[in-house]
């Protein structure tokens, strides 16, 4: 690369000044940001696994080294059906929110193309959505999902086709219901993320693709996706981890229920820790959450590295 | 490119506003601070309260009457001021966080704790016996539940129970001719206004403090069940304690699969979520807190009010009688004389006093701890007050205090969702629950 | 069917998409509106009532006289525009060394700042929160916004850097030939071309801030000093009183900002992130 050119260029030059030296380092320039990393992430991680090997308690100062934590928690009922509800959160709201978000951004782009009216419009309802904090989400949605005669959708339903939903009551409902609140709330990055890459491509190849015949639907998948391939992965790993690391709506809409059907594993550190005080349970939960988050980057970077998506 | 520059300068001036707002106020302060410590004219009694009891509580009259008593406390000493604060509307995470702050010594002079978990406060809070005497304030005035917390172990009082609250069967005097006593009087009841078209009976059933207090521990308790042991360890998964709580799961199991109950029940978590059912004029029976009568007069037409009655709690068997107390008290951790003198005078004039307990809990639709505010001219109850003061003297119950209980609240809850959403079945659920505690 | 004819029909299907989706999306927040207006008796009455007959204005007053709403506003701007601000001072030269320096590790530092980006706040809150008591930096803004920075540094830090590889290197190593230095490089060439990309990061950075909720209501016990998210769920159904009319206005007095944001910088929102910023 050019880089290593210009550094020697520099350094080889007569008059160095300290300025410069320092300057032609990458240290200072990345000291600021390792700082806060580290005084931020490190000792916090490195403090929740050390408080995950002990039974501390949020209520007494007191607590014992033992690895009774992360027993209870792999030898309970309930862990396999908390992984297994997480990954179907994650898995639905990442699939939706990228096919919604996907669709509009071309609905949104082919209005701009053909002129229609609206689009803005359009935008700036998706974008809303986004832009609202997950509690303030979780509280409008339950107001929405409500059972009684008072819920609206429910009345809706009732109205039109005479049965109504257990929203919030059924276990598999629920889960439905949050991971749809979940959706509406994250198509918006999607879409402006696959409408700024639909911007960026390059027109000769979608013109060479008319040329060559190609229908619209065929336009998309053999030139547009593969094209923006790149984005895409990138937007897949962005809201996958957002999702996985998400609680705050599902605390307000649900706080886990009923039973622990909507439990998702962020959510059940922080029940965990705030509800029960059981400080050490929680942080035995946060590792698995942790170790669950560092696989899954592992594998999406590697799969990169193959794509050269990282420089 | 215009546009971008316009756009950036428009960004740095919002921040150097934001920046220069920061440092202006922040230098503010100090300097106020500064000059009350040289001069000692301001004496500052930091006042934590939970929202519905403070200055942001959604209720106008509330909000005037603490005002005005804040107003009369400041102008009679001139050098004193309120710093109002507010407790996060979560209760048991504003408890943990109090925990903490007492715990680090940064506790403010006067917080509000929910009643029962007084006792863990126990050694940061200050004894108020010298000034209970002083103002003539007489503890055994007080319920006995009420009395129980707010006396420490070594026998001085260190807290002041100023709120209660009870749980009892509301029913529609118009589709029952007398309440059910027994589960069993329930069920037969139930049966028949299921087929004629109610709701039978509800109770808060979903994830929430309000299932527990509700729709278990009266039940539990009536059979002589008992949460936790001497040694405030988790006691509800063994021996008879395991049988009584297994009754009260599977009757609530039972209420829901003969179709007496919604299963839309596992997503109520308090008392209040109950409401728009009621409103909907084809519910029958339901329990709930004694507050809620305000708030179904104002949802319902006096019509419909007037059809309402309230009674004690159906139990397993004739004769078994307990209910759940709950409420708040304040707690005064100061460790300055003079603060907590001040503090407690404002305590009295405004929530504890006859004249204070008397107008705050006639404006909160609060019950009063103190038998003789009952009769104080400025009480105004309603017509189930006596039933009320009746339930409370007699059976009323406080949860446990122990470290434990949060952790078997929420266990419980967990169980009781899952029953009444279908998803488990009562040994199933009580199992998993004792589970989780016991470890 | 003519050419003409079937781009109609293109059109209309189009408008028929965009007809659902605004519903989908706006749909929630009209309910919030109309909730917000409504009086107990509209709350609870059945058959449910679309839209108040008589707008009870008097709920925004409520909220505004009783709650500390404008405060938590104010809060929350506060908090994100100081958030923006200092994520950039620290994500612009990382970005830059990481696009025009060559180092050893540099792809293993890099991957380093991303693995940041996958924990969890929730994770790090408890720690942090004794780490602050302990050497009194607990209920301060300055405290918070360290945090909120440190949380956002990693994908602002990387999405930068994406966008400066975009910038040929041809331009800055002209600019060293003329007698520049890597500081003048980056402020008076890189810098200027890469105010898109700088504006998309802000309102990424922007928008995530005003969301957070973990960090803000583990990290603060003082009302005065709740961004809008925290100070919302205090006004959440307290037992003892009806609030869902409440609720739905300060919900809606907190939406609206960001709505009248995105309304007004909607071109640029777009125009930002569609200039190459996120190219990869």
């Amino acid at each position: 690369m050019t880089n290593l050119k210009l550094d020697y260029q520099q350094t080889s030059s007569a008059k160095v000044s300290i300025f410069k030296v320092l300057g032609n380092s990458p240290v200072p320039w990345l000291f600021p940001l390792a700082m806060i990393l580290v005084f931020v992430f490190l000792y916090p991680i490195v403090d929740m696994i050390r408080l995950s090997f002990t039974n501390a308690n949020l209520i007494s100062a007191e607590y014992d080294y033992t690895l009774s934590s992360y027993l209870t928690l792999f030898t309970s009922s309930g862990f396999s059906r908390m992984i297994l509800i997480t990954l179907f959160f994650v898995f639905f709201s990442v699939l939706f929110q990228m096919l919604l978000g996907c669709l509009i951004a071309l609905l949104i782009d082919q209005g701009v193309k053909r002129g229609l009216t609206g689009t803005v419009m359009v935008r700036t309802s998706v974008l809303s959505a986004w832009a609202i904090p997950g509690v303030i989400i979780g509280i409008i949605w339950s107001m929405l999902y409500n059972e009684s005669q008072i819920g609206v959708i429910n009345y809706m339903l009732h109205s039109f086709f005479g049965w109504s939903l257990p929203f919030l009551s059924d276990p598999n409902v629920a889960l439905i219901s949050v991971t749809l609140a979940n959706i509406w709330r994250g198509t918006a990055f999607s879409m402006i993320m696959i409408y700024a890459g639909l911007q960026t491509l390059p027109r000769d190849i979608i013109e060479a693709a008319m040329i060559d015949g190609a229908n619209a639907i065929k336009r998309l998948v053999y030139v547009v996706i593969p094209t923006l391939a790149p984005l895409l992965l990138i937007n897949l790993i962005i809201i996958t981890v957002d999702t996985f690391n998400t609680f705050d709506m599902v605390m307000a809409l649900t706080g886990g229920g009923p039973g622990q059907s909507t439990e998702v594993i962020a959510l059940s550190i922080y029940n965990r820790i705030f509800r029960e005080f059981e400080l050490g349970q929680g942080a035995a939960t946060a590792v698995v959450l942790l170790a669950i988050n560092t696989l899954m980057t592992i594998i999406y970077f590697h799969y990169m590295e193959k794509k050269q998506v990282v420089a | 490119m215009r546009r971008w520059k316009m756009l950036l300068a428009l960004m740095l001036g919002l921040v150097v506003i934001a920046g220069c707002g920061n440092n202006g106020t922040v230098e503010e302060t100090d300097e106020v601070e500064e000059n009350e410590k040289a001069t000692g004219e301001v004496i500052e009694i930091e006042w934590l309260a939970h929202p519905a009891y403070s200055l942001q509580s959604p209720g106008p009259e509330r909000v005037e009457y603490l005002q005005n008593q804040i107003d009369a406390f400041e102008a009679e000493h001139g050098n004193v001021k309120i710093k109002p604060d507010v407790l996060s509307s979560n209760i048991s995470e504003a408890m943990a966080r109090l925990m903490e702050q007492a715990a680090q010594g940064r506790a403010p002079a006067i917080a509000q704790i929910d009643s029962y978990i007084l006792p863990r406060f126990y050694d940061y809070l200050q004894p108020l016996d010298p000034l209970f005497e002083q103002a003539g304030l007489d503890i055994e005035d007080f319920f006995p539940f009420a009395q129980d917390i707010m006396r420490g172990p070594d026998g001085q009082i260190y807290g002041i129970q100023f709120t209660t609250d009870t749980r009892v069967l509301y029913y529609r005097t118009d589709v029952v001719d007398s309440p059910p006593a027994t589960w069993d009087e329930l069920f037969a009841l139930s049966e028949q206004l299921k087929a004629d078209g109610y709701e039978a009976f509800l109770f808060p059933g979903g994830r929430g403090e309000g299932t527990i207090v509700t729709s278990v521990l009266p039940f539990f308790w009536a059979q002589g069940g008992s949460l936790v042991d001497d040694q405030d360890q988790p006691a509800f998964g063994t021996g008879e304690n395991r049988e009584y709580m297994l009754n009260v799961l599977t009757f609530l199991h039972d209420m829901v699969q003969k179709g007496y109950s919604p299963q839309r029940l596992a997503n109520y978590g308090s008392e209040g979520d109950l409401n728009s059912e009621v409103a909907s004029g084809n519910v029958a029976m339901f329990i709930g807190g004694n507050w809620q009568v305000n708030q179904l007069a104002e949802i319902l037409s006096e019509d419909d009010m007037a059809k309402w009655a309230v009674a004690p709690l159906p139990q397993r068997e004739a004769g078994q009688q307990a209910t759940t107390a709950g409420g708040w008290a304040w707690g005064i951790f100061t460790d300055d004389p003079v603060k907590q003198e001040l503090a407690f005078d404002f305590l009295m004039r405004t929530f504890v006093g006859d004249e204070g307990m008397a107008s705050w809990c006639t404006l909160g639709g609060y019950l009063p701890t103190r038998h003789s505010v009952y009769e104080h001219e400025a009480y105004e109850g309603n017509e189930f007050t006596d039933i009320f003061r009746e339930h409370l003297a007699e059976f009323a119950r406080m949860r446990p205090a122990a470290t434990v209980y949060p952790e078997i609240s929420t266990q419980l809850q967990i169980a009781v969702s899952d029953i009444v959403s279908g998803n488990k079945s009562p040994e199933e659920a009580l199992e998993e629950a004792w589970n989780a505690v016991a470890k | 069917m003519s050419k003409h004819h079937k781009e109609r029909w293109i059109n209309s299907g189009i408008y028929l998409a965009y007809v659902f989706v605004l519903l989908f999306f706006l749909f929630p927040i009209f309910w919030v509106l109309s909730l917000s207006l409504k009086s107990v008796q509209e709350l609870f009455a059945t058959p449910l009532i679309w839209f108040s007959t008589d707008p009870q204005f008097a709920n925004y007053l409520h909220v505004f006289q009783n709650t500390n709403i404008v405060n938590y506003l104010y809060n929350s701007a506060k908090i994100v525009l100081l958030t923006v601000l200092f994520t950039l001072l620290v994500a612009i030269p990382a970005a830059y060394a990481f696009s025009r320096f060559n180092f050893k590790y540099k792809k293993i530092s890099l991957f380093a700042v991303i693995m940041f980006q996958m924990i969890s706040p929730v994770v790090i809150a408890i720690p942090l929160y004794r780490f602050f008591v302990q050497v009194d930096l607990i209920n301060t803004h300055a405290s918070l916004i360290l945090v909120y920075v440190a949380i956002q540094l990693p994908f602002s830090t990387w999405f930068l850097k994406g966008f400066f590889d975009t910038i040929p290197q041809a331009i800055d190593e002209a600019a060293i030939v003329d007698g520049c230095t890597r500081l003048q490089t980056l402020l008076k060439v890189i810098l200027p071309v890469s105010v898109p990309g700088i504006v998309s990061t802000s309102i990424l950075v922007g928008v995530q801030s005003w969301s957070q909720f973990v960090i803000p209501f583990i990290l603060l016990d003082n009302n005065e000093l709740y961004p809008v998210s925290v100070g919302l769920v205090n006004l959440q159904s307290t037992i003892d009183a009806i609030t869902t009319h409440y609720l739905a206005a300060a919900s809606m007095l907190a939406i609206l900002p960001v709505m009248l944001v995105f309304i007004l910088l909607q071109r640029f929102i777009v125009g930002a992130l569609t200039s190459g910023a996120v190219k990869g």
